[in-house]
């Protein structure tokens, strides 16, 4: 876990940041990044079945071959505009959990998925300090040569939906 | 290039990304991070599988396995660290090729893959190949002789003549093996070395079997030596666990203080022993619903039949598979089984309870066969010497009758012993203290315990009888399930497809439907695999009255009902913890003792009756008692003393069951005294716990004076239902047809709007309320006006209210699927269900719905 960055003066979240691969993927013209190690699959966007009472960036229910899983609007969740759906807009299912047999399986809608990226300590940079909540759920800031990819905290963003997980995560 | 193409060598190429970060933690952590390796491993076969990625998908199968097997144990890992993380490493160049190449549309084919992975030949191995033929032709001369001299011991005068040479020879050998650098038959030398001095040391035997088996090691050993000079020794360590044990048990002398009774299967038998173990539990269920049936019918000679027979069969089968201990035991009850039998003695109650002690101790076995502790040697050691006095008053029976043997035995109980029919074996606590010392019973001068499986006509009889099973991992089980319902799917996408449904072909819709029935069979099939009935648990619990009553000093009939009743299989696992606790608690502070019971004009016996039954799509499960019922008033007064409720609570405060539902907190006991059985206090909230864990409910219904009724109200969890398919608006909805008790149109005129009180329709004389679902969801879409519609009537606790649809789509078969969410979020739903057009349609839970219509 150690990042390298205890020289910096200013302080940083980055509960979350082990340096690594990360999917990065587009939400709302911003492009995020999760670290590759949750990511199960990516599929495309399917029929989802809305799940009443439940928060509003839970979008509902989707049939992954037989297993139900939620699915979750990042956009919703950090309070932009619902996604729009196009042809790019696909859905990266992430495991949260431990070992196979208790882990939470959900899936979110992003805009598109662009890349694999290695982003080691040297890139990441101090996330600012902002009164937002939402700031919790970012693990970390990765400046790469020409853009800013914002690295989520996967784990934080899910453990809404059910906080035991922050228990079980490693 | 389309989306569609550049996803799916997208995901695969995340796993081998993935795969390259697991193995750097592999290089730095070691073992700890293998099981990350596995699991990556096993996503991109899963991967290549759905590119068609053949080659690839079988590398990082059998990579998988391998590193699975080697992960198992360090001293086996470490040296083949390098190996796995090569391989693993040239595995992911390998597949950063091929997903290269695919998603360039190249052809894979002419990527050169890696080697398959096997395990590497861990011995280090000089040249010594002079010296070892030397070695090996002069040393099975030895060990001929080592063998002889160990095989005259036993009919031996003057065995210390002998018992000296043969500790020198060994030694000899010891000393040989160090020169040729064999470590391990070096250490197994020396271990039985210092276990015969050990034994002549404590006057102990000479361990002739074990020493017998080292003999064979060796010679084995050195015949395939003789073939190759590098062939690895074999698996030593059962053996130096065996020798150690020997060192241990003869130092311990005949203090089996702490000692547990070990048992073990050693090479082809491994594979026989899951199945015996599952016989066997199967003969000792059977034996004790035979046993617990004799208490009431003391004279029926079949129960002592049965049983007998059951002893028999597994005494036969652990004689074959070498389980020394065991088959002592079995043998002894099955002498005094069959003294009962041939009527040489009269079995009495102190019988019984010995041959039940014997079957939990045989049980306790056979789960120390699978790696839990075992019983301790000195509770077999008593348990076999009760069983040896009360069988052996059969043969003195003329001349000393049953005076003065039987209260020897009833004097010595055999509760050392821990009721094995609860799945946590508490009471072993001594003995778990100390697991690492364990004991190798001697096979004593124990004439019956060599006897092969003697004229085993009956036991094969009953055998025959014993439904086969075979252990399957629910996670198997689950895929399974989820691929018969894919098939499903996929089967009814098949038929509906518009390109199908324009041929015009007789013989075509034939086939299509006699694929659609052989679908359904398989499913229904698929489903039933993870029902069973809850007969094996009720059974358990008649065993559990009845060594509850009696240790209670009361007498209780239990009446069981509806043992057939199918539920999941874990479900049925994890109702057994709680329905001891509630049946402890029944009979112990539920049901007066006799003489109480006359004072109050009931009968002496006391009425507990455990029954199982399916009620509006969940099965329940009643325990109900005829005892002195909860007393409210001290329920109030208790939770007061213990500040659960505050001071001035009245009793006319509180319902009946909110008072009722006070013995659920934690920490209350409204016992006057704390008895071994129950009353600490632990029991309810734990059962609480249990239940809610299942999704389930527990109420209670509960009379003073005249009994208290448990009522457990348990989900179909993975279980088919049968459900109506509604449709509100764009969504459909599946209401289990069981809730259902009738659905109709309503006119205009039915409909009222009570003040204060919502929707009301009157049907058949009677006014229900009406719950709109689009309301109860929030939902945007659906019908307004109830006359268009369809309400559906419904009951819940006796109370009908009116659900308001949309239509009816139709009933279908569904399997219930979880949500994947944490279930309190989704109040009024019971889970999903995956229709035939591979979406997803709620599961309405008609209960809580309704409870959070009206808190709304």
């Amino acid at each position: 876990m150690s990042t390298g960055l205890q020289q910096s003066p200013v302080a940083i979240t980055q509960k979350g940041f082990t340096a690594g691969k990360f999917l990065s993927f587009q939400l709302s013209k911003e492009e995020y990044g999760i670290a590759i190690l949750r990511v199960r699959e990516i599929i495309g966007m399917v029929d989802v079945t809305p799940l009443p009472r439940t928060p509003d960036f839970v979008r509902g229910v989707i049939n992954l071959r037989g297993r139900i899983i939620p699915v979750i609007d990042l956009s919703r969740k950090f309070g932009m505009a619902p996604a729009e759906f196009t042809n790019e807009t696909c859905v990266v299912v992430v495991d949260v959990g431990k070992d196979i047999d208790t882990t939470f399986r959900v899936g979110c809608i992003v805009d598109t998925v662009s890349e694999v990226l290695t982003i080691n300590a040297d890139h990441c940079e101090a996330t600012p300090r902002c009164a937002n909540a939402a700031g919790d759920y970012i693990a970390g800031l990765a400046k790469l040569k020409d853009r800013v990819l914002i690295l989520l905290d996967i784990e934080r963003v899910i453990s809404d939906l059910d906080p035991a997980i922050l228990g079980q995560g490693n | 290039m389309t989306f569609e193409s550049r996803r799916e060598p997208m995901s695969i190429a995340i796993g081998i990304e993935n795969l390259g970060v697991v193995v750097d933690r592999l290089r730095r952590e070691g073992k700890n991070a293998a099981g990350e390796v596995i699991q990556q491993m096993r996503r991109v076969e899963q991967d290549a599988k759905d590119s068609s990625l053949d080659q690839l998908a079988r590398l990082c199968r059998v990579g998988a396995e391998t590193i699975q097997s080697l992960a198992a144990d360090e001293a086996v890992f470490a040296p083949n660290a390098t190996a796995i993380i090569d391989h693993v490493t040239q595995l992911v160049a390998f597949a950063t090729k091929c997903a290269a190449a695919m998603a360039g549309g190249m052809d894979v084919a002419g990527i050169v893959p890696p080697p398959m992975f096997t395990v590497p030949d861990a011995e280090e191995e000089k040249h010594f190949f002079e010296t070892v033929g030397l070695f090996v032709s002069h040393s099975i001369g030895v060990i001929a002789e080592l063998e002889e001299e160990v095989l005259s011991l036993e009919s031996s005068e003057k065995p210390q003549v002998t018992v000296a040479g043969i500790r020198r020879t060994v030694h000899t050998l010891k000393a040989e093996f160090g020169v040729l650098n064999m470590s391990a038959p070096q250490t197994l030398c020396h271990q039985s070395e210092t276990a015969i001095d050990a034994c002549v040391e404590h006057g102990q035997p000479f361990p002739v079997d074990v020493m017998l088996l080292v003999v064979d090691l060796l010679k084995q050993f050195l015949e395939r030596l003789t073939r190759d000079v590098k062939a690895p020794f074999g698996d030593v360590e059962p053996l130096l666990r065996k020798l150690r044990g020997l060192i241990d048990s003869a130092a311990a002398d005949a203090a089996d203080e702490g000692l547990t009774v070990h048992l073990k299967v050693e090479g082809e038998f491994a594979d026989s022993l899951a199945e015996f173990i599952t016989e066997a539990r199967a003969h000792l269920a059977a034996a004790e619903v035979a046993m617990v049936a004799l208490s009431t019918a003391p004279a029926n000679l079949e129960h002592i039949n049965l049983t007998f027979r059951a002893f028999h069969t597994i005494k036969g089968v652990a004689g074959f598979l070498n389980l020394t201990p065991l088959v002592e035991l079995a043998h002894i009850a099955e002498t005094l089984l069959d003294g009962a039998r041939s009527q040489r003695l009269a079995f009495t109650q102190d019988d019984i309870d010995l041959v039940l002690a014997a079957g939990d101790m045989i049980q306790q076995m056979l789960h120390s066969l699978e790696g839990q502790p075992g019983p301790a040697v000195r509770a077999w050691k008593r348990l076999i010497g009760s069983l040896q006095a009360a069988s052996a008053r059969t043969e003195s029976a003329a001349t000393a009758p049953l005076v003065t043997m039987a209260p020897a035995v009833a004097k010595n109980p055999v509760v050392p012993v821990p009721p094995v029919s609860t799945p946590t074996p508490a009471p072993t606590a001594p003995v778990a203290a100390k697991p690492e010392r364990e004991a190798v019973l001697q096979p004593k001068a124990a004439p019956t315990a060599a006897t092969p499986p003697e004229p085993a006509a009956e036991g094969d009889h009953k055998a025959a009888r014993v439904e086969r099973t075979i252990k399957v991992s629910t996670t198997r089980l689950d895929m399974l399930v989820d691929m018969v319902g894919e098939l499903v799917i996929a089967q009814s996408m098949v038929l509906q497809d518009p390109a199908i449904q324009r041929l015009d072909s007789q013989s075509l819709t034939r086939n299509i439907g006699q694929v659609g029935k052989i679908t359904r069979d398989l499913q229904e099939a698929a489903m039933s695999l993870r029902m069973v009935t809850v007969k094996a648990t009720f059974q358990k619990m008649a065993r559990l009255v009845r060594d509850v009553a009696g240790k209670a000093g009361k007498k209780v009939t239990l009446t069981i009902a509806g043992e057939e009743t199918e539920l999941d299989r874990n479900v049925v696992e994890q109702i057994s913890d709680p329905l001891v606790h509630m049946i402890r608690n029944a009979i112990d502070h539920g049901i007066e003792a006799p003489d109480e019971r006359r004072g109050k004009g009931k009968s002496a016996e006391g009425d507990l009756s455990l029954s199982a039954y399916h009620q509006g799509g969940s099965i329940v499960i009643e325990i109900k008692d005829d005892g002195r019922g909860l007393d409210k008033a001290r329920i109030i007064k208790k939770a007061i003393e213990k500040g659960l409720l505050p001071a001035d609570t009245t009793v006319q405060g509180l319902s009946d069951s909110e008072a009722f539902n006070l013995i659920f907190l934690p920490g209350f006991s409204t016992a006057e005294k704390v008895t071994d059985l129950s009353g600490r206090g632990v029991g309810m909230d734990g059962v609480r716990r249990n239940i809610e864990a299942l999704r389930g409910k527990i109420e209670i219904e509960s009379q003073m004076g005249s009994g208290t009724k448990f009522r457990l109200r348990l989900p179909l969890t993975l279980a088919i239902i049968d459900g109506m398919v509604m449709r509100v608006g764009g969504n459909r909805y599946v209401v289990p047809t069981l809730s259902i008790e009738q659905s109709f149109r309503p006119s205009g005129s039915d409909v009222h709007y009570l003040v204060d009180r919502g929707e009301c329709v009157r049907v058949r004389g009677t006014v229900l309320p009406v719950y709109r679902l689009k309301e109860i969801f929030g939902q945007a879409d659906g019908l307004q006006d109830m006359a268009q519609g369809i309400l559906i009537v419904v009951e819940v606790d006796g109370q009908r209210s009116c659900l308001f649809v949309d239509e009816i789509l139709g009933q279908q078969q569904v399997v219930i699927k979880s949500l994947g969410m944490s279930r309190d979020r989704v109040a009024g739903l019971s889970g999903g269900a995956i229709m035939t057009d591979g979406r997803v349609a709620l599961i309405l839970d008609v209960g809580t719905l309704v409870e959070s219509a009206l808190s709304a």
